[in-house]
């Protein structure tokens, strides 16, 4: 008994810290949620209601992974929103210097970190949520369980985004500067970089890139896993120049790639944040 | 004071409410037009939406449908797959429509299924031996036909769930603006299965069916053909042009009287979207031996928004009044 109230005890911390932050960032949670909702629609409901004469796809699988067009952008901006502030804002808003009650910092960051994770998750469920009710309105049951793999694979992919994120949040002097820094090379850099990459060096599979890990919460819907996961692509006079386009990487190497991600950020994140002075 | 909050808090309310109720607006009225596909001419307009039917075998009495139509024909017969096994369930998607003009090549190659069913070679031989080009075809028979096209998929009755892929893809369904065009179809076509019959026995092919009225009726019915609204008139317009004389319309109902071992009668029922709903078979007792029914994706999904969109605004409804006594008790307690 008394071993269990000291593990709430210690646990306590965290969880006020977690509906603290649940609490500060619900309006930015709904306006998210909404996003989300709203990207899932433009997606895979206006090129329908917009031109009757585009048919839909011949099955539910085709349909979900036309309408994940958005799904990147929404975590990788989600994310950086709801991420950007973790550790600089404690740094920005001088929360050492709080006197009574002292709260170990690593229980702050593990409460705020599980919040905004929480609040993350509830935005790709409501993207996954939308995109299956309108799978079922269009095609009826059974809905694929394959969707729930895409799902835990989205959600592998936020983990990785979010520990880089906060590894930036880590060293960054505010929050705006993390979250356009983040959004910068995230979705430009990275991009950019694996597109160099692909064109100088074809044969080399990209698997430092988070960009890459992502095309698996896509492929990982296909009924059947792609065997060749590249395509060959040929150009210029008579196909004299060939390259290499990387469709996906294993189901173990993009878990491989997330996890790597997610400790290497980590660590980063808390080496600064125990060395940096409030 | 207080009087002033009172006002500022009922504003606030009442904006966040006219807000709630604007999106909920917002959002039944995108879902329904973005399913509904109304398209008009003059006279008839096809109310199709976009979303899947499913038909499920009710009921078969096997017994009553022998001494009613035989052993030679089993439901299999008249409905592709499973259909002799009660519970078991098929599906027809419909992915798509537009208006178009099809000329009589295009009725014979997507209506009739000329060359579908043959191998590549005897296709090639068969379009240098009949003629069959498009050029050909338009000079001999040259109407047009304004059209519907409606793009369907379908999944044959099944026992077990659905595969993942249909068993018949991309199916380019025309659903005539005028349905007194059909005859002509009809005669154009039954006169062109006469011109290539012996072709088709000399490729040691099977010649192409003359139809008569009532079984090219039939054939649009076998094949779930949708009808534009409103459907009475539109189907009478094709039976009355058919010359058919086994066929009564009963508002959005058909009964097509057959004759096996006994008189029976296949009552077909139409949904607002001009697509069988219920088909019934009965003897000549009038009772019924064979069923099926369906239901549809889109107003399954319906429903459930509108559950998930009242509990939604139930549940803001109950916060708010929760926090308003809650806040109204502190203002006692503060008094």
């Amino acid at each position: 008994m008394k071993i269990l109230k000291e593990v709430y005890i210690s646990i306590e911390p965290v969880g006020t810290t977690l509906i603290f932050e649940l609490k500060k960032q619900w309006k930015k949670l709904l306006v998210f949620i909404g996003m989300s909702i709203g990207f899932a629609l433009l997606g895979s409901y206006l090129p329908y209601l917009l031109a009757p004469d585009n048919p839909l796809p011949s099955t539910i699988t085709d349909f979900i992974q036309d309408s994940f067009s958005f799904i990147t952008m929404i975590i990788i901006f989600s994310t950086c929103f709801f991420f950007g502030g973790i550790i600089v804002e404690e740094f920005s808003e001088r929360t050492g210097h709080i006197v009574f009650p002292i709260i170990n910092r690593y229980k702050i960051l593990f409460g705020k970190y599980l919040g905004a994770f929480i609040m993350e998750i509830l935005v790709i469920a409501a993207y996954y949520s939308t995109l299956m009710y309108l799978g079922f309105m269009y095609y009826g049951n059974p809905l694929p369980l394959r969707i729930i793999f895409s799902f835990l694979m989205a959600i592998l992919y936020m983990l990785a985004v979010s520990a880089f994120v906060t590894m930036f949040s880590s060293f960054m002097k505010s929050i705006s500067m993390t979250i356009v820094a983040t959004i910068m090379i995230l979705l430009i850099v990275n991009m950019m970089v694996d597109q160099i990459i692909g064109l100088t060096i074809p044969d080399f599979e990209q698997i430092y890139s988070l960009n890459y890990m992502s095309n698996l919460i896509k492929y990982v819907l296909e009924p059947e896993f792609p065997k060749e996961r590249y395509v060959e692509i040929s150009y210029g006079p008579g196909d004299a120049f060939k390259t290499k386009r990387w469709l996906t990487p294993t189901i173990e190497t993009g878990i491989m790639i997330a996890l790597s991600y997610f400790i290497i950020c980590i660590i980063i994140s808390l080496s600064i944040f125990r060395r940096k002075q409030f | 004071m207080r009087k002033i909050q009172f006002i500022a808090a009922y504003k606030k309310r009442k904006i966040f409410f006219s807000g709630i109720l604007i999106v909920s607006i917002f959002v039944l009225n995108i879902t329904l037009f973005a399913v509904i596909g109304v398209s008009t001419n003059e006279q008839y307009e096809l109310n199709i939406e976009r979303g899947s039917i499913i038909y499920e075998i009710e009921d078969y009495d096997k017994n009553t449908w022998k001494d009613s139509i035989g052993d030679t024909q089993t439901p299999g017969d008249f409905f592709k797959g499973s259909a002799d096994d009660i519970g078991a369930t098929g599906k027809y998607l419909i992915k798509g429509f537009s208006e178009s003009k099809w000329n009589m090549y295009d009725m014979l190659i997507e209506y009739f299924g000329v060359l579908k069913s043959m191998s590549m070679e005897d296709a090639q031989q068969f379009i240098l031996m009949a003629n069959f080009t498009e050029d050909d075809i338009i000079n001999e028979y040259n109407n047009e036909y304004k059209v519907w096209i409606v793009i369907v998929a379908k999944w044959n009755f099944n026992s077990d769930d659905f595969e993942e892929e249909p068993d018949e893809d991309n199916l380019y369904i025309p659903v005539l603006k005028d349905p007194m065009q059909i005859k002509t179809i009809l005669q154009n076509y039954n006169d062109w299965a006469l011109k290539v019959k012996n072709i088709a026995i000399m490729m040691n092919l099977e010649p192409y069916t003359i139809f008569s009225g009532d079984e090219f009726f039939w054939q649009l019915i076998s094949n779930n053909v949708p009808f534009a609204s409103p459907i009475q008139n539109y189907m009478e317009n094709i039976i009355k042009t058919l010359r058919i004389n086994n066929t009564k319309i009963d508002g959005q109902t058909i009964q097509i009287e057959k004759k096996g071992n006994t008189n029976y009668i296949i009552e077909i029922e139409y949904n607002s979207i001009g697509i069988q709903s219920k088909i019934e078979f009965r003897n000549s007792e009038n009772k019924v031996f064979y069923r099926i029914t369906s239901s549809r994706s889109v107003e399954i999904a319906l429903m459930l928004l509108y559950i998930i969109l009242i509990v939604f605004l139930s549940a803001i409804v109950v916060i708010t009044i929760w926090r308003k006594k809650i806040k109204s008790k502190r203002n006692a307690l503060e008094v």
